[in-house]
Parts: structure tokens; C-alpha cells; sequence
């Protein structure tokens, strides 16, 4: 399995990427993802959980 | 690392890595308009948005300047200058929109004035100022573009406003927002995707992106929890 193909396994399997939702241009820069920003993604996943699919159209964020 | 794919410049990489965070971020900011007492929490958040649209203006006018003394030898610096002077303009005042807002929710505007930010903030806008003036103006790229990833949405607003009880009146800086941003994110798309980076000019713009995205879900979890507890007080 080559790095980016690791990596992309990893976001998976945290819940955070779904390959169909990005086209294969952007999949191809996963591979450009360090360890240590995959490792952030998925602490703040593990710690927030999964999101809530009936309430996904409430989120209204920060502004500049 | 490895290196973008053929045909793709580091600012796509360092684009989809905002995108993941934006998603996180959205994850963040569901969980804290979907909780219990929204009518309660608004204010709170509003205290701290308020901080944050308050240090945001000097915060880009710092990277401007900074990038503006580096733009003789340095591309990124000059675009960096370039974006930075056009996206002041435009978000000048917001503070000022939003106290005229938060009046009409139980804030004092002489308290909010009064108030220094919160802890949360000073670290997110903080290191920023750091990376502005100790790394590269263009660090402010990852702030700018997690924050405005996930713009407030008419609608949203609209079920908040039902949800929370306060007047349309307390919404009109964030309405003004869901219309404006839409098309800053765009603009900030295109900026970033097409900036001359190194390969260390864009680690440095994904670690202001992922400390962005650390930092905003601290503020939202904060609020959460503070109110949870008042609760259970």
C-alpha cells in the first residue's frame, strides 16, 4: 500500500474524508497530509464524533 | 511529504487540507447550535465572535504591513499584500455592526466593550501574530480560510433566531455574512490555490489552518460546557 493510499485509509476509517465526495484530483493530494496534521483530524473527529445527519444544515460559524 | 500530484500546485494541497478542517469545523459548530438553551448560548457566542471580528481588521492590517516591507523580493509576500489590502476594506466596521446587534440580546454594550478577550481568543489570535511576524504574513491564509469556510447560511440563522427567541435585529451583522462570504471564500480559493509556495510556506499555512481549527473548536466546546454546567449550578 503505498503512503497516500495509507493515508487515505486512515481519514476513512476516522470518518473524516469519504472519497466520493472529492474528485480523484483532490484524493491525489492526500497524499501531502503529514502524520502529524492526520493525527490532529483524527483526535478532534474521536473527540467531536460523528456528524448529525437529520441537524447537518444547522451550522452557522465564525466570522471575520 | 509527498509532493502534489502533476498538474496541481501546494496551495490545492494546502486547499484540501482546509477543507478537511472545515468539515470538522462544521461537525464543531453543529453540535453547539444543536444543544439545549440556544437562547442562551447565543450571547456567549456572540461575546466571543465580537472578540475575534473586533482583532481581525488590526490583526490583517498587521500581515498587510508586514508582507507589504517583504514584497520587493518575495512573490508570495506581494500577493499575500495584495489580498490583504483588498479584504480589509471589506470587513471594516463588522465590529462595530455587530455591537449594534448584540444590543438587542441581554448584552450590555459598555460591558461588551469593557470585556478583554477570552483566554480561547488571545491564543488563536496570538499566534497569528506570531506566525506574522516570525514566520510569513501568508501563515494568515489558514486562519482566514477556516474561519470563513463555513459561512452562516440564511436559513440557519433564520432557525436560530426561532429557536433562540431574540429579534431579527440581533442577526443582522450574520445575515450581512451569509451574503458577503459565499463569494470571500471564492475569492480566498482562488488566492490560495494559485500563491508561489514553498514547500515550508505551506506547512506553515496548514498549521494556521489545523491551530485555527483546534482553537475555535476549544471556544465552541468552552461555551457548551459552561452552559452545561450553569445547568447542572
Amino acid at each position: 500500500m503505498s503512503d497516500a493510499q495509507s493515508k487515505l485509509t486512515r481519514l476513512e476509517n476516522a470518518g473524516i474524508l469519504e472519497q466520493k465526495q472529492f474528485s480523484p484530483e483532490e484524493i491525489a493530494l492526500v497524499g501531502t497530509i503529514t502524520d502529524d496534521e492526520i493525527d490532529v483530524l483524527v483526535r478532534l473527529r474521536q473527540k467531536l464524533g460523528a456528524p448529525s445527519a437529520d441537524k447537518n444544515h444547522i451550522r452557522p460559524n465564525f466570522i471575520v | 511529504m509527498d509532493a502534489p500530484a502533476p498538474g496541481q500546485g501546494r496551495g490545492a494541497a494546502v486547499w484540501m487540507k482546509i477543507v478537511l478542517a472545515q468539515k470538522l469545523l462544521n461537525t464543531a459548530a453543529q453540535r453547539f447550535w444543536c444543544g439545549e438553551n440556544v437562547g442562551r448560548l447565543l450571547p456567549s457566542f456572540l461575546l466571543e465572535l465580537y472578540s475575534m471580528v473586533h482583532c481581525s481588521v488590526p490583526l490583517m492590517t498587521a500581515a498587510f504591513e508586514r508582507a507589504a516591507e517583504l514584497a520587493a523580493n518575495d512573490p508570495l509576500a506581494t500577493m499575500t499584500a495584495a489580498y490583504l489590502e483588498r479584504h480589509i476594506l471589506e470587513e471594516r466596521h463588522h465590529d462595530e455592526w455587530l455591537l449594534d446587534d448584540m444590543a438587542f440580546t441581554c448584552l450590555d454594550r459598555a460591558a461588551v466593550l469593557g470585556r478583554a478577550p477570552s483566554a480561547n481568543v488571545a491564543r488563536l489570535i496570538g499566534a497569528q501574530y506570531c506566525w506574522v511576524r516570525h514566520a510569513h504574513p501568508a501563515a494568515l491564509f489558514g486562519y482566514l480560510a477556516v474561519i470563513e469556510g463555513n459561512p452562516p447560511l440564511p436559513q440557519h440563522l433564520a432557525e436560530i433566531q426561532r429557536v433562540s427567541g431574540y429579534r431579527p435585529e440581533a442577526f443582522r451583522c450574520l445575515h450581512q455574512h451569509a451574503a458577503d462570504d459565499i463569494e470571500h471564500l471564492t475569492e480566498l480559493r482562488a488566492t490560495i490555490t494559485g500563491l508561489p509556495l514553498s514547500e515550508s510556506d505551506s506547512a506553515l499555512i496548514s498549521m494556521s489552518a489545523f491551530a485555527t481549527l483546534e482553537g475555535l473548536v476549544e471556544i465552541l466546546e468552552e461555551l457548551g460546557a459552561r452552559e452545561k454546567n450553569n445547568k447542572v449550578n
